[in-house]
């Protein structure tokens, strides 16, 4: 026999961003003091989602207008509700009530579905398990409603316009248990729902007695779409529930003569291999030679999946009871168990085995798409393994080690490129690399002030101090006039003549005047060493 | 690429294991550290050959240290010399000179030129990883005061080295 459990949650989870501040300031809330409403912005406007309490108290539901509660009520306060975190704190649910049966599903947006068929003698029958699944619930601060019925439809009707927060339908009184609700819990859609209502249906027990070649007719799939802008609240949670306009079809499903199909989560495979050794193992060469199959394992696995490891977390357990434990990073995914045992040689070797290990644990932290490539007809591969270097300076040297440029799109020198520390991207096309001969080989980062005497009011350098030496300038090319960023930067930025210097001793600076003598933006006229020839 | 390291035996290994990875390598080491001794230089100089790839070391400081500890196949000095005229404007730097000071090297004797920039600043033509040679008769107006500025001297390590070999042999 098939039993189903229905859960419904009350909405009142506000934005993840509010969620943060409940732990830090817990009594500061406005769903806490007073009524309190969750918006979803609709087709129609905002729409009410969600409220507390005492909003309730006050005749406020879901599917109501945000302007109209407003206007009713001046003391209510609104926030935007957040789609996306609700999917993911439901799915998190779903994935916790794995606890009571392995077949568990969110339902809408709005519930979970558990199929609790055979599970039931592990909890001491139905009403005991929906007792402990409301405990429990409860206490996570959920307000939930549930139902048990014998299939999975007939559940999502009776805990959403059940008249009991938590039911438990046998068999032989699902038709009686449905009779009274009305036809919205049908599943149908907003259309169909108010056709029926028109003909004077409105519960699903007026709407089964109707002949069935006529709801047939009257109701069959129809693939009309209607114009989004007239969808309704309940369009917007019915779309998201599946909601189709078959009523009769919906109909057999929750009186138990057709089948529902349920879909439960899928339990993902922990990318984590655990191995106990048979004796406590005290070198690091034979940790590593431990290891070398575990990670062989585990790149089989991420290869049927297609995918690469970017940081892989291996754990080891001493036999005194200690953890030693280290996170491998890499620059791109990869399923090389050659590399990887390499850079676990380099992390590895300070480790202190002591007693030494008796359990060593591996784990693809973070994986990404590794799809296998093409190779050439001569099975030539690149000679040069840059992101294999990457990677081994990296576990040596630290993460911020290993710098990459990264060509930018700006005239001022300084900001042409920069250094990250992510893998070569393509460079854009619309970069255009400036042609222009005379840039520096080594270019200062910040630029350092220089005392010059130069001819008034803004004639080229003739001597300049640079770092506590005098240099006497013979030759100068220039000024090569850079402009600011006049669309990003202040107003106040002047702009800066370059000058190439040759010193009598033949050695080759690039040095700025920042500022000319007339551009309104200070009078002070400084000189900078930006960079060296070589 | 650009891997920073805090010490001289870091850096070494850096620029192993790029050479191991079949990278052109460019090192840059100040003073005379311990750790940068025959055995260092010497396991550089046979990686870059297995690989065939260039490993340069470059050592800048006051006074490189210039004796016989390090295993490179050649070892120059390199500074800085008075750029030639320049064709266009008499008052702006032409071509950028240098005077290569070739230290040691196993093939051929040890030397001294001046060598410039076979790319053009004027114009931003010909290739910039050319050198060629300046006549000794040529660069004829070096002042009673000027000389050759050791303290930006570095010692360049080359492996066989088409480049280096162009510049030394002319």
């Amino acid at each position: 026999m098939e039993t189903w459990v229905r859960a419904q949650k009350r909405r009142l989870k506000p934005a993840p961003s509010s969620i943060c501040d409940t732990t830090t300031k817990p009594d500061a809330q406005p769903w806490d003091s007073g009524p309190f409403a969750l918006l979803v912005t609709t087709a129609r406007g905002d729409l009410i989602h969600g409220v507390n309490g005492e909003a309730a108290k006050l005749g406020l539901g879901s599917g109501q207008r945000a302007v109209d509660a407003a206007a009713a009520h001046d003391n209510i306060a609104m926030a935007y509700a957040d789609p996306a975190y609700e999917a993911a704190a439901l799915e998190r649910l779903a994935a916790w009530s794995r606890r009571w049966t392995p077949h568990a599903k969110v339902d809408g947006v709005d519930g979970i579905a558990l199929d609790v068929t055979g599970c039931l003698h592990l909890f001491g029958g139905d009403a005991a398990l929906l007792d402990t699944i409301s405990q429990r619930m409860t206490a996570m601060g959920l307000t939930v409603r549930l139902a048990m019925a014998p299939n999975h439809a007939a559940a999502h009707a009776l805990a959403r316009y059940g008249i009991e927060d938590k039911l438990v339908i046998g068999r032989d009184d699902l038709e009686a248990a449905l009779q009274d609700l009305p036809v919205v819990a049908l599943r149908i859609n907003d259309a169909s729902v108010t056709l029926l209502r028109r003909l004077g249906l409105k519960t699903i027990g007026q709407a089964a007695k109707i002949p069935r070649a006529a709801l047939k007719k009257r109701f069959g799939a129809k693939t009309k779409r209607r114009d989004p802008r007239d969808d309704t609240y309940d369009d917007y949670l019915g779309r998201a529930t599946g909601a189709s306009d078959d009523v009769l079809a919906r109909l057999d499903e929750a009186l138990g003569r057709a089948p529902v199909p349920f879909d439960p989560l899928k339990e993902e495979e922990p990318l984590r291999i655990l191995e106990g050794l048979v004796e406590p193992v005290l070198e690091i060469q034979a940790v590593l030679a431990c290891l070398r199959p575990m990670i062989d394992r585990l790149m089989a696995m991420l290869k049927k999946r297609e995918e690469g490891v970017l940081s892989l977390a291996l754990e080891a357990f001493r036999v005194d009871g200690g953890r030693s434990s280290t996170t491998l990073r890499l620059s791109r995914a990869t399923r090389e168990t050659d590399h990887i045992m390499r850079l676990l040689l380099d992390r590895l070797d300070g480790w202190q085995s002591d007693f030494g290990f008796d359990a060593l644990a591996v784990e693809a932290v973070e994986k990404a798409a590794l799809k296998p490539t093409q190779t050439d007809h001569m099975q030539q591969q690149s000679k040069a393994d840059v992101h294999g270097l990457i990677d081994r300076l990296r576990t040596r040297l630290g993460a911020d080690a290993v710098l990459l440029p990264h060509l930018y799109n700006s005239h001022i020198p300084e900001r042409a490129f920069v250094w990250g520390a992510q893998a070569l991207p393509k460079r854009p096309t619309e970069i255009t690399v400036p042609t222009i001969p005379d840039r520096p080989d080594r270019l200062f980062e910040n630029p350092e002030e220089i005392g010059v005497l130069h001819a008034l009011p803004e004639g080229p350098p003739a001597r300049f101090t640079w770092r506590h030496t005098l240099h006497d300038v013979e030759r100068v090319a220039g000024p090569e006039r850079i402009g600011p960023e006049w669309w990003r930067e202040k107003s106040t930025v002047r702009s800066r003549d370059y000058y190439c210097v040759e010193t009598r001793e033949g050695r080759r600076f690039w040095i700025y005047r920042e500022g000319f003598s007339d551009d309104e933006r200070g009078v002070a006229i400084r000189w900078f060493m930006h960079g060296l020839f070589s | 690429m650009l891997a920073r390291v805090r010490n001289a035996r870091d850096a070494l290994w850096a620029m192993e294991e790029g050479v191991k990875a079949g990278l052109d390598v460019v090192g840059e080491i100040t003073g005379t550290p311990k750790v940068l001794d025959f055995t260092a230089t010497r396991r550089l100089e046979l990686f870059s050959q297995a690989t065939g790839v260039h490993c340069i070391l470059v050592r800048m400081g006051p006074q490189p240290d210039t004796g016989g500890s390090s295993g490179a196949r050649w070892r120059w000095r390199m500074a800085t010399a008075k750029s030639a005229n320049n064709p266009y404007n008499p008052m702006a730097p032409g071509q950028p000179r240098w005077r290569v000071d070739l230290l040691r090297a196993r093939t051929c004797a040890p030397g001294q030129w001046v060598v410039e920039s076979a790319r053009d600043v004027s114009h931003g033509e010909g290739a910039a990883d050319r050198l060629r040679m300046v006549s000794k008769l040529v660069d004829g107006d070096m002042g009673a005061g000027a000389k050759a500025p050791v303290e930006t001297g570095a010692i360049i390590h080359l492996r066989h080295d088409d480049q280096a070999r162009r510049a030394a042999v002319g």
